[in-house]
This record gives C-alpha cells, sequence and structure tokens, in this order.
C-alpha cells in the first residue's frame, strides 16, 4: 500500500449541517489518469481542495506522496481550479515569470510554444484576453509543469466542443507517464474516452472505484451509462481491490 | 521566496503609486516656487526664515489652486493607501487570486508577511514624499542666511539635551511600527471576518473595531498594573528630554509595538492555515 | 480511416481490433514505422496507457515489431499478414452467416444474393 500517489483515510468534511464529504477512503498510484465523477455539489472539489491544502478536514487525513498537505506537496501538485485565479495587471509573459519563479518544474519554453500556436501574444494583459482564451492559458500553465500529480477541477465546464477538444488533446499529450492526472467531472461522457479509472462520488461517499475497462467489461455498459444507474445505490467503501 | 512574493506586490503598485508621488512632487516644486517672496527683505527681527514666509503672498489663485491640489493629492494618497492594504489582502489573498497564492510551495506565513511588508514599504516611501514635498515647498523661500540660522539653531538644541537625536532617531522607528501595526491590524481584523460564511466584509469591520476596544482596554490596565507595581502614579509619567529613562521608555514603547504586530501576525496566520475557506 | 469507438466495450479492445485493420488493409504499409503512442493516443483522443495496451497487443500478435532504437514498425512478415487478414475475413463472414441464418435465408438464397450482389 505504501508508494500511492494519493492516500485518503476517513476524509470527513462538513459545511454548516452538511456533509461534503463521509469518512471517505481513496487510493491513487502513479502514472494514471483518474476521474472523480459526481453530480454538482456531491463533494469532487471538496475532496480536490483538501488535497491541495486549500481546506482541512474535519476528520481523518490525505497523504499526497506519503505527506501530508504543506509545502512539499503544493510544489509536486499542478492544480487548475474551476476559476480564473490570475491577477488582472499581469501580461501572460510575466504569468509565465510568476510560474518559473515559483515552480522548479515549470517548462517555460513549452508553455511560451503552445501559447503561440494558439496565437497568444506574450504581451498580451490577461483582462484583455476573452474567457475561453484565459481559461486555455490557466491549463497551459498548469500542464506545462511537471509535476507530479496534476488536479483539474471541472476543466471542460461551460466550455465549447472546440476548446473541450483541446483540453483534452492537451491533457493527453503533455501528461507525463510517471504522473497522475485527477480531474473532476459531471461531464462522464466527454471525458471517458482518456480515463483509465473511475472513481464514482455521490453525496460526499465514494460508489465505486474502477479502471474504465473493467466497467466496461463486466457491465457492457460506459462509464456514463453505469453513474447514471449506478448513483442511487448503497455506497460502496473500501479499497481498490482490482487495480492493475 | 518572500521576495519573490515581495517584488509581484510591488510590480502591480509601484506604477500606480509612483505616479501620485512625483505628482506631488511636482506640485510641491511648483507651489514652492509660488510662495517665493517678491518684496523686499525685512531686517527688524534676527529670524530670516520667519521673514522670508511673512513675505509670502498666497493671495493669488494659482498658489490656492495648487495648494488645493496638493492637498488633495496628499488626502488622496493617505486614502489610497489605506485601501491599497485592506484590497491587496482581502481580494489578493481570500478571493479568487487566493486559489493560486495558497497553492504555491510556500507557507501561510511567508504569504501574510509577503503582503504586510510590501503595504509597509508603499506607506513609508509614501510618508518620505510627503516630508520631501513639505521641503520642496518651502526650498525656494529660504534664504542662505536664515538656513544658517535654522542649522545653528538646532546645532545649540543638541549640544543642550543630547538625548535629543536618538530620541528622534527611534521615534521615526517608532512611526514605521506605527504604520507596521496598522497594517497587521488590518490583515486580522479581515481575517477574522473570515471566518464567517457571511457578511465578510461587515464583521472584518466589527473585529477591526473590537480589536482596537480590546487594545485599548489592555493598554489601559497594563499601566494601572505598572503604577500599582512600581508605585508610580500618574502625575510621574512626564518624562522630560533630559530625563535618563527617555530612551529605555521609547524603547519599551516599542517593544510593545512589536509584541501587537506579531499577536495581530499569529491570530491572521492561524485563521489562515487552519479556517481557509475560499469561494 | 477514422477512429469509431463505441462506448460499450473497453477502448484497448477496439483500438486494437482497428489497428489491426489498418495493418492488414495495407493503410499502415508493411515495414513502415509507426507513430508514437503519444501521437496516436493524441489522434484517436485516448488515453495513452490505454493506446499503450492496444500497441502491446499487435506486438503480442506479431503484428508489430519494436526496436530499441527503431520503434514499433508494421512487420515485414507478409504470412503473418495474410493469417490475420483471412482470420479477419473470416469472423466478418461467420458474423455475416449469423445474421442471415437469422433472417431465414438458406444457404442457396445466400449464394444467389451474393452473385447478384458482385454484378451491379
Amino acid at each position: 500500500m505504501s508508494g500511492n500517489l494519493v492516500e485518503c483515510r476517513g476524509l470527513t468534511k462538513s459545511y454548516g449541517g452538511l456533509k461534503a464529504l463521509d469518512n471517505v477512503n481513496l487510493t491513487i498510484g502513479s502514472g494514471k489518469i483518474v476521474g472523480i465523477l459526481g453530480p454538482n455539489g456531491s463533494g469532487k472539489t471538496t475532496m480536490i481542495k483538501i488535497m491541495n491544502g486549500l481546506l482541512k478536514p474535519n476528520a481523518g487525513e490525505v497523504l499526497i506522496d506519503g505527506e501530508k498537505p504543506g509545502v512539499y506537496t503544493k510544489s509536486i501538485i499542478s492544480y487548475l481550479p474551476d476559476r480564473m485565479y490570475f491577477a488582472d495587471w499581469m501580461t501572460v509573459e510575466d504569468l509565465m515569470s510568476f510560474f518559473a519563479d515559483f515552480y522548479k518544474d515549470f517548462d517555460r519554453e513549452k508553455a511560451g510554444k503552445m501559447c503561440s500556436r494558439l496565437g497568444i501574444s506574450s504581451k498580451q494583459k490577461v483582462k484583455t484576453l476573452s474567457k475561453g482564451t484565459k481559461e486555455k492559458v490557466q491549463l497551459i500553465l498548469v500542464m506545462s509543469r511537471h509535476a507530479k500529480l496534476y488536479l483539474l477541477d471541472e476543466p471542460i465546464a461551460g466550455v465549447d466542443p472546440a476548446a473541450r477538444d483541446y483540453i483534452l488533446d492537451t491533457i493527453i499529450s503533455n501528461y507525463n507517464t510517471d504522473a497522475t492526472v485527477i480531474i473532476s467531472t459531471h461531464l462522464i461522457s466527454d471525458i471517458e474516452k482518456i480515463l483509465d479509472e473511475a472513481v464514482f462520488i455521490c453525496n460526499g461517499q465514494i460508489m465505486r472505484h474502477d479502471t474504465v475497462d473493467d466497467i466496461r467489461e463486466t457491465t457492457g455498459m460506459s462509464v456514463d451509462s453505469l453513474f447514471r444507474t449506478e448513483f442511487r445505490t448503497v455506497p460502496y467503501q473500501g479499497g481498490r481491490d482490482n487495480v492493475r | 521566496m518572500l521576495g519573490k512574493l515581495m517584488k509581484y506586490e510591488l510590480k502591480s503598485t509601484m506604477k500606480f503609486f509612483a505616479i501620485i508621488w512625483a505628482a506631488i512632487l511636482a506640485v510641491a516644486l511648483i507651489g514652492g516656487f509660488t510662495l517665493v517672496n517678491r518684496g523686499g527683505v525685512i531686517q527688524s527681527d534676527n529670524y530670516y526664515v520667519m521673514q522670508d514666509f511673512a513675505q509670502t503672498n498666497i493671495d493669488g489663485v494659482f498658489q490656492t489652486i495648487m495648494f488645493l491640489i496638493y492637498a488633495a493629492l496628499c488626502t488622496g494618497t493617505v486614502v489610497m493607501s489605506i485601501l491599497y492594504i485592506v484590497r491587496r489582502f482581502n481580494k489578493g489573498l481570500l478571493g479568487s487570486e487566493g486559489y493560486l497564492m495558497f497553492t504555491l510551495p510556500v507557507t501561510p506565513r511567508t504569504l501574510i508577511t509577503a503582503k504586510g511588508l510590501s503595504a509597509a514599504i508603499i506607506v513609508l516611501i509614501s510618508a518620505i514624499v510627503g516630508g520631501i514635498s513639505i521641503v520642496l515647498v518651502m526650498m525656494p523661500s529660504i534664504s542662505m542666511p536664515g538656513l544658517k540660522q535654522v542649522f545653528a539653531f538646532l546645532g545649540e538644541g543638541i549640544k543642550a539635551h543630547p538625548q535629543a537625536v536618538p530620541a528622534v532617531i527611534l521615534g521615526f522607528f517608532i512611526g514605521i511600527l506605527v504604520i507596521i501595526e496598522f497594517i497587521y491590524h488590518v490583515y486580522a481584523s479581515i481575517s477574522i471576518g473570515h471566518l464567517f460564511e457571511k457578511h465578510r466584509m461587515l464583521m472584518a469591520v466589527v473585529a477591526f473595531v473590537a480589536i482596537s476596544i480590546a487594545k485599548d482596554i489592555i493598554g489601559t490596565v497594563g499601566v494601572k498594573l505598572i503604577q500599582v507595581t512600581t508605585g508610580v502614579c500618574e502625575g510621574q509619567w512626564n518624562i522630560g528630554i533630559d530625563d535618563p529613562k527617555l530612551i529605555p521608555f521609547i524603547l519599551g514603547i516599542m517593544l510593545i509595538q512589536i509584541v501587537w504586530i506579531l499577536v495581530y501576525h499569529i491570530i491572521s496566520e492561524v485563521i489562515l492555515r487552519n479556517r481557509l475557506n475560499l469561494e | 480511416m477514422e477512429w469509431r469507438l463505441t462506448d460499450d466495450r473497453p477502448i484497448w479492445i477496439q483500438l486494437t481490433e482497428q489497428l489491426t485493420e489498418r495493418i492488414v488493409s495495407g493503410t499502415y504499409p508493411m515495414g513502415e514505422k509507426l507513430k508514437s503512442v503519444r501521437d496516436l493516443a493524441s489522434e484517436a483522443g485516448v488515453n495513452p496507457n490505454t493506446m499503450q495496451r492496444a500497441l502491446s497487443q499487435l506486438d503480442a500478435k506479431g503484428l508489430t515489431e519494436t526496436g530499441r532504437s527503431t520503434g514499433r514498425c508494421v512487420t515485414g512478415n507478409g504470412e503473418i499478414l495474410a493469417r490475420v487478414r483471412t482470420e479477419l475475413a473470416r469472423g466478418k463472414i461467420r458474423d455475416f452467416l449469423k445474421g442471415m441464418e437469422v433472417l431465414g435465408f438458406s444457404e442457396h438464397e445466400i449464394m444467389e444474393l451474393l452473385k447478384g450482389e458482385n454484378m451491379e
């Protein structure tokens, strides 16, 4: 069990009276693209925020590469939130300098190439970019790091199909096979093809954690179809027993 | 990491404040020249400097306008600085930008310190610019004999009261600490406001006032305690410029300020480390 | 040739089938070097791990060879290709015959239909 990239044990988080996460146990290894799939409000974003240190759980713990969330884990996690997080006044160039300054694993050349391929000039101020372009810049910066864990929170929600393909293609072609990409989304059918494993989460509980291949082989359904039927069932607790 | 954070902090605002500072200095210089003595020099007194100003003519419309602009700029700088302090912390750490800041490989302590020191630098430079602007206003009007008199006067003063120089220097540092204390007071208040789900800014204001009141109460109680334990009554608190207790007293005040700054920082750090809840 | 990926079966199996088709049909010519795993995955819009698994299947069947410095190439062995091609054809014929059986066609009727189809 040691050597896993992400380990959640008994993770619980409440807001007021509501349990966003309820005793979550989850183990994720390296070199995988994993989807955390669930409807809105199921706890996906909460779990990701706890993994990258933006939230503290009420109970339980998460270990990233064996360490509690802190300076080290933040240096190996590349996080893409579901919102714009840049200071308005910066230019694209400034942003790249910023990332280069704080993250040793940032590949500035790669980011620059990806931006120019999209026709984005580095001298442009971030606030002058369209919403779609801003999202792509953010994605480029995140994927240009050679991180161990990529946390992408709803990367394709509210995005037009062409941009979505660009995003999925960027994820595929940029992730390195020693790293793990965790994508949280409620748009399952769109990303199914690129996932290795699927984690179903509903009402703060993990319902299922399987490889996509196993799901299709054993149920004859797509992950998306399975999810629609499954998530009404009794929650499934426990570790991963059939992942390679 | 701290330096890098501060570099980005200052980069964003220096441009803006630089314009205001340049404007203040320019207006001060121009205004200073308009005040220059146009008539003859009166020799009845020994004090040339006073004469220089006695002859000044501030009735002119131009001078009045310059003065108003100058006053507006100074007030503006003060207001801008306070807004800057509040905004950079509230928006830069607890707004959307927080998603970037709190996932950088730095501790919350470093984040807070970077904001605090950057804000202090901006305020400090503003204060220095303000001081220089006053000198600029007076400069064109001061004559050489008048200036010599000023220095002679100062020299005598220092000889008579040797503690004056260190006292003034320490006073300058107290000024800096006052600025930093204010900044951290704001930060602690905003952090406390962040603990609430709704009306965060409102609660921050409440916290600000509450902390001020608490500080006053503790200060008063502290003074009373000292009086009771050392037997020094209120009337004996007057420490003159030659009193040997002066320097230790000032150092004591600085120590208390530093303690309060640490308290505010600890409050902010503990809250942001354990109860961060960005939305 | 487009990649046709459906939802109900594991992707790696579908990729293996379609890569095999491309090889036996000559779309990927004999002896030619294949694109990298990453490029193929990007083209098909799938996870590189999945594409890797499919490609390993091709290696196992002998349809491709991976050299240390040369990368992955389509085999130069015509026999293997012919054999696989025949197997695939047989599979398709079996499916066809099964489908015709369901519709109730006799062997003779099927032959007539096929001849007629060929004349056009």
